[in-house]
């Protein structure tokens, strides 16, 4: 029993207690904060998975915003469950055990925890892994390919693995696509470095961007599957304008004279004055950053926003409003779907594909990829964060008695 | 039994599943429900994201170089599960956002959010609404007119 | 500078993106009105372009790549003729719902937040675009995800006219999302078993690889895809949110959901069934045909016995729609030409005539602030041609000849007899066509052939709502008059989607 294999079974025996305790805790905040400490635990299993984007991602979004959305609502509902007639619910229980066990019958033909044979770890994707994937329609901006490279052959690659050899330490077969036989795939495990890293520079993919993205993950969720990306910022562009219809009341009189509520506490005044420029600080590095590390726009844009929340809650929404008028919040939000869309449209209108960040090259040359990149990860924070910020205030409007 | 070896981690990933669905279908509680749904799409990206580990494998980050030394050399994990999370995790906490927005709703205009509640106050608008909306027939109507 | 024949796909879905952001800007008064009408003229025209680009075309596809990346990785945008007539269905309803659009949400939504309501509205019909253009399935359910938060957030507005329209907007947001969630699950199955994402890929891969199809992992993959997508299709029994949501949305949504939404889940279902898996796997190996076919007749019965029963016109509308429903399950669980090219010619033809039908009922809802049996009364002599659209889409549902849903019916009917057991099948359609026979003749006895309560004065609908309204039904005639174009491009699709040579 390794380490790793200890620390997952522990943590996993820990999500699913929470799981059930916060399906059957009464008192609602208990709930609410229960569901924090499960974001939290997830975050800590995706991070043993080594999963480390979308264990930031869970913890700034799950253990976060969705903290402050349930709070922010169970002050305008109630604090408990009503007490049930039935401790257990017989049908749904039913109901829920024949699901399980139609799931659990279907994992028997899955290939097992980690395993190298699995179709996903050879087929499509290590060209995606080892940012390769642009040479078969190598267009101005995407490096050419290596001589005798034959894009057909490329895309009609199969998969196919005549055996899989029995000593797992013999890897060479799961390199057996098309580019790996052009000797373009890295890194190969038994060490030999095909391509050293220039003096200076990070060992980076032999990338067909023109950028350095040591993050395979953001190369994926910006670049390769930008797509997606650009409608996940609609989503939550989405989400911010139907609460604005759901629940955005006229302004009241004098609303603005309201005293902060927190402000006198001096702790919390002084710290949260001290740690939220850091905390901003942290946010734009975290969504600047995302290309070379873990991070990226989703997280930063919840990092800037958690950093206006502490604002509010402590100075008062009418001092936010004064920082943050509400008309530039709407603007801000649209904004950054705009930026999205508009880097697509962009490169649609310079005579590429949309979203072919390639195209962007004579804007800065040699490095279109990269700038493409960058600027839709801009946009991705700037909506998240300007949503976020939308929705805590619109869960946080005043009843009017 | 080394099969159920390397799979049983999935089963403990669709307990978990299991256990938010349990929580949508039996709890007339609104915000309760909300939470499972949370809970259940959890479930599903842990299962998404355990597809991309590799036997030996670390994060899809490429290392840095020092001394012309390779830090790591073993496999990377792979990035397009990760990839394909990060969206649902968005698109998950977007879904709970509009539903909480409803629920508040559902408080201001029924006063309760027990599901069991809102439905007999349903019950009882299309009963009143059944009511109004049927037609009488042709005596009753003659015999409104004639006392009118 | 832009050669727009070459990015039709993309940019069908893109301009109500981007047009439905910046709708928030458009400010107060008529102009969100005025702009998102121009948006979705626009996509329209668009879409119509693409379809004779598709016909054009030697291989009946036309493919774009996003971002240029090749397909196997990258996203790429799919369209044949089955997309290319859905999208034209589904963008034509758009525009015809957004112009009828004007009046009603002037009376049912407050004024303030107009700007915001059609934002959501185009971002609704952008979702829903983008799901039948695309080639790839975790952009399927990202886009899913997109068309049904908007749509929530669209039934939700109808609680200024009754508190009944948060419920169902909750009670649809939770069954709809653990559906998507089967979905989800179903993608992840598959991704895992095949490695890739594209459709094309996928099905190449199932095709290709020994045993894959007998493991039991894209067993269960199959049966929570079908699981889920019934979720979205509203196929009886799992229907249950359809009812509420049709009846207290506002009358432009409920006219735009009738005639779009489920539709969109139908080709979902298509392309799931018929596009990845294939139809050996679908209907011989397993046994679909016999669920869906059973769950589909069982709907029509049912739904339309309920529908008799209903008060609230608008209630009884939207049982009689999973009814309808039930029809266009019934024509592609056939597996056979005749059944699928049904299938896809019901889509037009019940688009048109429900969407036609909401909209007389929101005409009603607008003069009288309520549309059940008893105010309709008499309606047939004050209103006569909001009533005479009603009549004669209820005449399309019951299957009457000259009608559009004469054709369809024809060819589902054919289906079911050439397949050697189904031939009960034809007797549900049969009856289902009665049902609606009986449920239709309520409306129009009470309108043409009694007295009204009282004598208050009504008029007449607006004309803003009038020609849409007769846009809908008219093209329902014309197209049961001419069917030509119809039956062509259903027997296209049915054909390729069951692999059959043309």
């Amino acid at each position: 029993m390794t380490a790793v294999v200890l620390i997952d079974t522990l943590l996993l025996l820990l999500v699913t207690v929470t799981a059930v305790a916060i399906i059957e805790v009464r008192n609602l905040y208990a709930s609410a904060m229960l569901t924090s400490v499960y974001s939290l635990l997830m975050a800590l299993v995706w991070v043993n998975m080594h999963s480390m984007d979308v264990a930031f991602t869970e913890a700034a979004v799950g253990g976060g915003i969705s903290t402050i959305l349930l709070i922010g609502t169970l002050v305008h509902t109630a604090r408990e469950e009503k007490p049930l007639k039935r401790r257990v619910h017989g049908k749904a229980l039913a109901l829920t055990a024949l699901c399980g066990a139609a799931l659990i019958y279907g994992t028997f033909d899955m290939p097992r925890f980690g395993d190298p044979k699995a179709p996903i770890h050879h087929f499509r994707v290590p060209e995606m892994m080892a940012q390769t994937v642009g040479f078969a329609n190598s267009t101005a901006g995407k490096q050419a390919p290596p001589a005798g490279f034959d894009p057909l052959e490329y895309r009609s690659f199969n998969g196919a693995v005549p055996s899989v050899p029995v000593d797992p330490a013999d890897t060479a077969w799961r390199e057996t696509s098309v580019l790996a036989q052009h000797g373009i795939m890295l890194p190969k495990v038994n060490g030999h470095a095909l391509h050293p890293a220039e003096p200076g520079h990070h060992l980076h993919p032999p990338d067909d961007f023109n950028g350095h993205v040591p993050n395979s993950v953001t190369s994926l969720l910006a670049a390769y599957r930008g797509y997606d990306t650009m409608f996940e910022t609609t989503v939550i562009f989405t989400a911010g304008v139907s609460l604005i219809l759901l629940l955005r009341r006229p302004r009241r009189e004098g609303y603005l004279q309201r005293s902060a509520p927190l402000a006198d506490q001096a702790i919390l005044r002084v710290v949260s004055k001290m740690a939220i420029p850091f905390i901003l600080l942290f946010g734009l590095y975290v969504i600047t950053h995302g290309e070379l590390g873990p991070g990226g726009g989703f997280q930063g844009g919840v990092v800037v926003a958690c950093a206006f929340i502490l604002f509010a809650l402590i100075f008062g929404r009418p001092a936010l409003y004064r920082v943050l008028p509400p008309p530039v919040c709407d603007l801000l939000t649209g904004l950054g779907v705009l930026m999205y869309s508009g880097t697509g449209l962009a490169c649609l209108l310079l005579g590429g594909n949309f979203l072919d960040y390639a195209m962007l090259d004579p804007i800065s040359p040699g490095d279109g990829e990269a700038l493409g990149m960058t600027l839709v990860e801009y946009g991705v924070g700037i909506t998240v964060s300007m949503v976020m910020l939308t929705i805590f205030n619109q869960l946080a409007e005043e009843r009017s008695k | 039994m080394t099969d159920v070896l390397g799979i049983y981690n999935y089963w403990i990933y669709v307990v978990l599943m299991m256990i938010g669905l349990y929580g949508v279908i039996a709890k007339p509680n609104l915000i309760k429900q909300a939470i499972a749904l949370g809970l259940f799409q959890t479930g599903i990206f842990l299962y998404y994201i355990s597809m991309a580990v590799i036997d030996g494998g670390t994060a899809p980050i490429w290392t840095t170089i020092e001394d012309g030394a390779q830090k790591f050399q073993g496999p990377y994990d792979n990035p397009l599960p990760h990839v394909l999370i990060l969206t649902a995790i968005v698109v998950s906490v977007s879904v709970l956002a509009v539903a909480l927005a409803l629920i508040i709703n559902i408080k201001r205009s029924y006063g309760t959010i027990e599901a069991d509640e809102i439905e007999r106050m349903d019950h009882e608008d299309r009963l009143i609404e059944y009511r109004a909306g049927q037609a009488p027939d042709a005596a009753d109507d003659a015999e409104a007119r004639h006392h009118a | 500078m832009l050669d727009v024949q070459a990015h039709l796909p993309v940019l069908i879905v893109t301009i109500p993106l981007i047009c439905g952001v910046l709708t928030i800007a458009t400010g107060k008064g008529w102009k969100p009105w005025a702009w998102a009408t121009a948006v979705t003229g626009t996509v329209f025209y668009l879409t119509i372009l693409l379809m004779q680009q598709v016909l054009a075309s030697a291989t009946g596809v036309v493919s774009y790549e996003l971002g240029n990346w090749p397909r196997q990785w990258g996203i790429e945008y799919r369209v044949d003729a089955l997309n290319a007539f859905i999208l034209l269905i589904v963008a034509g309803v758009g525009f015809v719902t957004t112009i009828y659009a004007k009046k009603s949400v002037e009376k049912e939504i407050p004024a303030d937040r107009h700007n915001f309501f059609y934002a959501v509205w185009v971002l609704a019909l952008c979702g829903l675009l983008g799901i039948t253009v695309t080639g790839d399935a975790f952009n399927v359910y990202v886009l899913l995800e997109i068309s049904s938060l908007t749509v929530y957030a669209l039934i939700a507005m109808g609680k200024d006219m009754h508190r009944g329209a948060l419920t169902a907007s909750l009670r649809y947001l939770i069954l709809g999302s653990v559906g998507a969630s089967f979905i989800l699950l179903g993608i992840g199955y598959l991704m895992m078993i095949t490695g890739t994402l594209n459709m094309q890929d996928m099905h190449e891969r199932l095709m290709s690889v020994p045993g894959i199809l007998e493991s039991r992992t894209v067993l269960v993959a199959f049966a929570f895809l079908l699981v889920g997508l019934s979720m979205k299709m509203a196929l009886f029994p799992l229907h249950m949110w359809l009812p509420r949501a049709y009846t207290y949305a506002p009358s432009a949504v409920s006219a735009l959901l009738a005639a779009t939404a489920t539709k969109v889940g139908v080709y979902m279902a298509f392309r799931f069934l018929f596009t990845i898996f294939g139809v050996g796997f679908s209907f011989i190996a397993m046994p679909t045909t016999l669920v869906l076919a059973t769950c589909a007749s069982a709907g029509i019965i049912v739904t339309g016995v309920t529908a008799i029963r209903q008060t609230n016109l608008k209630r009884m509308l939207a049982y009689s729609s999973v009814g309808q429903l039930g029809y266009i399950v019934l024509g592609f669980s056939l597996a056979n030409v005749n059944g699928v090219a049904g299938s896809v010619a019901h889509i037009l033809n019940h688009a048109l005539m429900k969407g036609g039908m909401f909209m007389a009922l929101g005409a009603i809802v607008y003069s009288q602030g309520r549309c059940d049996i008893r105010s309709v009364r008499g309606l047939g002599r004050k209103m006569p041609l909001t009533m005479a659209a009603f009549t004669v889409g209820g005449l399309g549902l019951i299957g009457f000849p000259l009608t559009a849903g004469f054709i369809s019916k024809w060819y589902l009917v054919q289906g079911c007899l050439e397949r050697p057991h189904m031939w009960p099948l034809a007797g549900v359609v049969l009856l289902g066509s009665l049902l609606a026979v009986v449920y239709t003749w309520r409306v129009v006895e009470a309108a043409y052939f009694q007295e009204p309560d009282d004598d208050r004065p009504i008029a007449e609908a607006p004309l803003l709502m009038l020609i849409p309204m007769w846009l809908m039904i008219g093209a329902s005639i014309f197209f049961g008059i001419n069917a030509t174009f119809t039956g062509k491009i259903a027997v296209t699709a049915a054909r390729s989607l069951l692999g059959v040579g043309p």
